[in-house]
């Protein structure tokens, strides 16, 4: 096949971006499992592997600048790489949001709230990251849209989990904690279920992305 | 261009129509006419003769006249709006020209002759005519100015052969030179020729609508009528030669078994199964049939000889022109010699073989002398046109092998050389074909011996001997003067030498002759042609 | 040089020591500036060191001053506007500027050390390591196979002549191996290995072309000096021109002159840009080249805005 070289460039890229991908999804499911399970050390595992996942982004970058620069993709190697260009800065906000979420971890010294739907949001949230990332890897552009349309029940569930935790608020009863306390803990699950919304979000951008590599329709963009 | 058009351009031509075929009828019968004059002037027809039934000269005077009124005819159609055409405002200064002459020539000898107005008479009426004629070509649209002088000049002279005015026997005897006239015999073919190439060339405009399409018609008639004579004539000549030189040729001819003259085929003697005395024989008092066969083989040897001498001279000297001397004096020295060498006269040649080689080679003449008097001829052809072939292959094969580290010598032998050779072989066939025929330098340093009776073929290969003093081989039979054909055609006609009782027919002998040369300088030819076609698919696809 | 990543956007920038490209009014760039742009880092050897090469032809001063290294088993490549030297600097690598009379040239050149204009220089071998492929396709009018043979066997390599198949001595065999090894590399062999005695005008431009290449392996080079060597074909056959110098760069060294900068970009390793004049302005990284210029007048260059 002619240029050899340039084409294994390409796959090159791809198999990087998904190797970025599954990095960041592992540091998403270590930051979730910390949450859930008060995991101090895990959860300073995630934060410290953060800068490893900021390299890996830098180093695709220029992957892509130089493809551009040297090898002049048109066509749908175009559409490739300026999807997967957009793609690793989606995944590396998911790696910030993760180690938001890490933090979050650490922060927490009991709980006042209930948390039982955090585990089902971040359940959800990280399943669309990986639905996400599965559909570049095939190409899949129905499962693209499928990411998207799941995207709405998510927020809906983000949506209700927030209500939840401000009546849980609004109604104690309890004097235990200082209003300090209280505060910290409330703002911190709620910060929580905005950064698991913040995730899912990346993911559908992901999956308009790779729609529009895919088709070149820009539907799902925005 | 300016002037509006009387009618449409169409893009998409329909049918013919029938103006179309009224114009191909009369290219047709311009160019039958044309034929029929050539034939006249060769004498394959008679003017005194019928043809078809009608008198010679009556029938081209019709058909001129025909020709003529349909030319008119096809002009006043195209003004007249009848038939679509393109003309141009005029007709042009070539075309006024072209017409203008013809009439002149017709008002002046009409004024000068049938007027009895003399020189000064002939002179205005030739002018008057030829402007008149001028003026009418030019002026009109170009559809009347190129049809109707040319179309009158047509009918005019048709009717003058036709009715007789001027008839087989005419003749104009010329006052200011003695015993010259222009007879009907000339007169009558020529005249045909040139004035339906007039009716041919107005035809074919018609027919192409005139305008830019019509001259194209026009001037592609003329040219293709031109090359036809050129080969028509090339054809007639070699057939002539043919026709008249086959009964001499094929005098005492006999086939079949054990009739022709014992040869020694590798060591195995054989008799010919076909006997042509005219080239197996020499000319002997025992013969019963003369022939011409020392002739031929001195024509061969000679042709062999000079090849030898002048082709690894010549292409030597074109590779170090071409490949190693620097474009300088010295090289346009050489270049312009060689130009001249060329082009000087045969006999200057004969005399430098005659003056310079015949002292130094037994003082007597000798093959030897004639074949390296020859060679000199061929030589600066030769380097002509090995240069040119040389020059024109391409440098980057030259660049391509000196980027391989090859060395110059080495490209030059195979690359350069191998790459020319169809030009040097194509160099090499022109020189043959002039040389062989070439009479004067024979005539000076070799001929002699053709009719001595008992003259014997020269025997060049069989008469090689070892000496006991350097060089250390001698070949006497080059020293011997023989005969070639050419000298043997010049002597035949010339000196009408006496060949004794036993040719029948001397004239036909002589034809003979004739033909012989010319199938030993047509076979060379195609040896020539062969080599080349053979180079030349080597250098090409296989 | 400094390294600055600028947090909000993470790009990095990359600015030198001589912060802004230093031109005079007349927009040449002075030598100093110049010689930092031309000094190429590499590792490994250099298998050519020119120094200082100047080319005159007659009056015209052609090439001023160029000074590069090329390093061995890459691909380097010479790009510039039409006229600014880049050939004429190629041609000097295995002096076939010497065939031009009126040509001049002043300066050094070394090949593998060994500086090859001086007396006593055996032409002959330094082409035959130092081969060369032109422009337009140029075989020999022989067949295929003569035409990979011919460099071997007027070096007296391989005998294969009247007296040596006489005498049994021919070396046809050796003679047919080189051809379909060189065929190979070529990446020739699989479309006319069932026709090599055809003649070699008969086939396409591209198949030409790498005939060429092919009868340029044959004498077994060093280094491959290649002059635009797909301009004359279209897109299909110039990209199998330069998947086989990619291959021949793993063995061979390869010199490339280009006018096709994105060519340039596809497969050199590094690239040198002259510009109008015979001047070498940048050397350096391709990819350093093509994303991140030095010099003005090579952003404008590659950029298109002029040449």
């Amino acid at each position: 096949m002619p240029r050899d070289r340039y084409q294994h460039s390409l796959d090159e890229l791809r198999s990087d971006v998904l190797s970025m991908g599954e990095t960041v999804t592992e540091r998403l499911d270590e930051s979730l499992e910390a949450l859930e399970r008060r995991d101090d050390a895990l959860a300073r595992a995630v934060i410290d592997g953060d800068a490893q996942v900021n390299e890996t982004y830098l180093e695709l970058e220029e992957q892509c600048v130089d493809l551009f620069a040297l090898q002049q993709p048109v066509a749908g190697d175009l559409r490739f790489v300026t999807a997967s260009f957009k793609i690793i800065t989606e995944l590396e906000r998911i790696g910030d949001l993760a180690v938001n979420l890490a933090n979050y971890a650490l922060a927490a010294r009991q709980t006042v709230t209930p948390d039982v739907e955090i585990d089902a949001l971040g359940t959800a949230a990280h399943g669309l990251v990986e639905r996400s990332l599965a559909a570049y890897e095939t190409a899949d552009a129905a499962a693209c849209r499928a990411v998207a349309a799941a995207d709405d029940e998510v927020d809906a569930r983000c949506q209700h989990a927030n209500e939840h935790v401000t009546r849980a608020l609004i109604a104690r009863t309890d004097d235990r904690w200082s209003v300090e306390r209280l505060l910290d803990d409330v703002s911190r699950v709620l910060l929580t279920i905005r950064d698991l919304e913040r995730v899912a979000d990346h993911a559908v951008n992901i999956a308009a992305r790779t729609l529009y590599m895919i088709e070149s329709d820009p539907e799902l963009l925005y | 261009m300016a002037g509006a058009r009387p009618t449409d351009t169409q893009l998409v031509e329909d049918e013919t129509t029938e103006a179309d075929a009224t114009a191909a009828l009369a290219i047709g019968v311009s160019a039958t006419l044309f034929a029929l004059a050539v034939a006249a002037m060769f004498g394959r027809i008679t003017l005194t003769g019928t043809l078809a039934g009608v008198q010679t000269v009556t029938l081209l005077g019709g058909l001129l006249t025909v020709l003529g009124l349909t030319v008119i005819a096809l002009g006043a159609g195209s003004r007249f709006g009848y038939v679509e055409s393109t003309p141009d405002p005029s007709a042009g200064l070539i075309a006024g020209v072209g017409a203008a002459v013809p009439w002149a020539l017709i008002g002046g000898s009409v004024a000068s002759e049938t007027l009895g107005l003399g020189t000064g008479g002939g002179v205005v009426g030739a002018v008057v005519v030829g402007g008149v004629a001028l003026a009418a070509t030019v002026l009109p649209r170009e559809d009347v100015g190129s049809t109707g002088p040319l179309g009158a000049l047509l009918v005019v002279t048709g009717l003058v052969f036709s009715t007789g005015v001027i008839g087989p026997t005419w003749v104009w005897e010329l006052g200011w030179e003695q015993q010259a006239a222009i007879t009907a015999d000339f007169l009558i073919p020529v005249a045909t020729l040139f004035t339906t190439l007039y009716g041919g060339w107005a035809s074919a405009k018609a027919y192409g609508g005139f305008g830019a399409r019509g001259r194209h018609m026009g001037a592609y008639v003329l040219v293709y009528l031109n090359a036809l004579s050129i080969v028509a004539f090339l054809f007639i000549l070699v057939a002539y030669v043919v026709v008249q030189g086959v009964p001499g040729l094929l005098t005492g001819f006999e086939l079949g078994l054990g009739t022709g003259p014992e040869t020694t085929i590798f060591g195995v003697s054989v008799a010919l199964p076909v006997s042509i005395p005219f080239v197996m024989n020499g000319v002997a008092l025992l013969n019963d049939f003369q022939g011409v066969l020392p002739a031929i083989v001195g024509t061969f040897w000679l042709v062999i000889g000079a090849v030898l001498l002048a082709v690894p001279l010549g292409v030597g000297a074109a590779v170090f022109l071409t490949e190693y001397a620097e474009r300088g004096r010295f090289t346009q020295v050489v270049e312009v010699a060689t130009n001249g060498l060329w082009s000087t006269p045969s006999i200057v040649f004969g005399l430098f073989g005659f003056a310079f080689l015949i002292p130094r080679f037994g003082n007597g003449k000798s093959l030897l002398s004639g074949m390296i008097t020859l060679g000199f001829m061929l030589l600066p052809l030769v380097v002509i046109t090995s240069r040119e072939a040389m020059l024109s292959v391409p440098d980057e094969y030259r660049d391509a092998s000196a980027a391989l580290g090859v060395s110059k010598w080495q490209t030059i032998r195979s690359v350069v050389l191998p790459a020319a050779l169809p030009g040097v072989v194509t160099g090499v066939i022109l020189g043959v074909g002039r040389i062989a025929g070439e009479t004067a330098p024979i005539l000076l340093t070799m001929a002699g011996g053709t009719f001595v009776p008992g003259s014997q073929t020269v025997d060049v290969i069989g008469s090689f001997q070892f000496t006991s003093a350097p060089p250390f081989v001698a070949n006497p039979a080059l020293l011997e003067a023989t005969s070639a054909l050419p000298y043997q055609l010049f002597a035949l006609i010339t000196a009408g030498v006496g060949l004794g009782s036993n040719v029948s027919d001397p004239n036909a002998f002589r034809w003979a002759t004739a033909l012989v040369l010319l199938v030993v300088v047509l076979s060379f030819y195609a040896i020539g042609i062969v080599t080349r076609y053979y180079f030349r698919r080597r250098l090409k696809h296989t | 040089m400094s390294e600055n990543q600028n947090p909000q956007t993470n790009q990095r920038t990359v600015t030198t020591t001589a912060e802004q490209p230093r031109t005079t009014t007349a927009g040449e760039t002075d030598e100093r500036t110049r010689d930092a742009w031309t000094a190429y880092d590499f590792d490994g050897d250099a298998k050519m060191t020119v120094e200082d090469l100047d080319v005159y032809y007659g009056d015209d001063h052609a090439l001023k001053g160029v000074s590069m290294e090329i390093p061995e088993r890459s691909v380097t490549a010479l790009i510039g506007p039409s006229g600014c030297g880049k050939s004429t600097y190629l041609r000097c690598l295995n002096r076939m500027n010497d065939r031009i009379p009126s040509a001049r040239i002043d300066g050094s050149v070394r090949f593998d050390g060994q500086e090859i204009y001086q007396d006593g220089v055996n032409l002959v071998e330094l082409r035959k390591r130092v081969g060369m492929v032109f422009q337009s396709p140029n075989p020999f009018p022989k067949s295929i196979r003569e035409n990979i043979a011919y460099g071997p066997q007027k070096h007296g390599d391989l005998d294969t002549g009247l007296l040596a198949r006489l005498l049994n001595r021919s070396d046809a065999a050796e003679r047919d191996e080189l051809v379909e090894r060189c065929l190979r590399d070529a990446a020739l062999w699989d479309e006319v290995h069932d026709r090599l005695d055809d003649n070699a005008l008969g086939l396409s431009g591209g198949q030409q072309q790498r005939l060429c290449i092919a009868r340029c392996l044959s004498v077994d080079p060093e280094i491959i000096l290649m002059d635009e060597p797909a301009s004359a074909l279209d897109p299909i056959a110039t990209a199998k021109i330069e998947d086989l110098i990619a291959d021949l760069a793993e063995e061979y060294t390869v010199v490339i002159v280009t006018h096709n900068m994105q060519q340039a970009a596809r497969i050199s390793d590094q690239t040198a840009v002259f510009l109008t004049g015979g001047e070498l302005v940048e050397y350096g990284d391709t990819d350093r080249v093509f994303e991140d210029p030095h010099s003005e007048r090579v952003e404008d260059y590659i950029t298109g805005k002029f040449g």
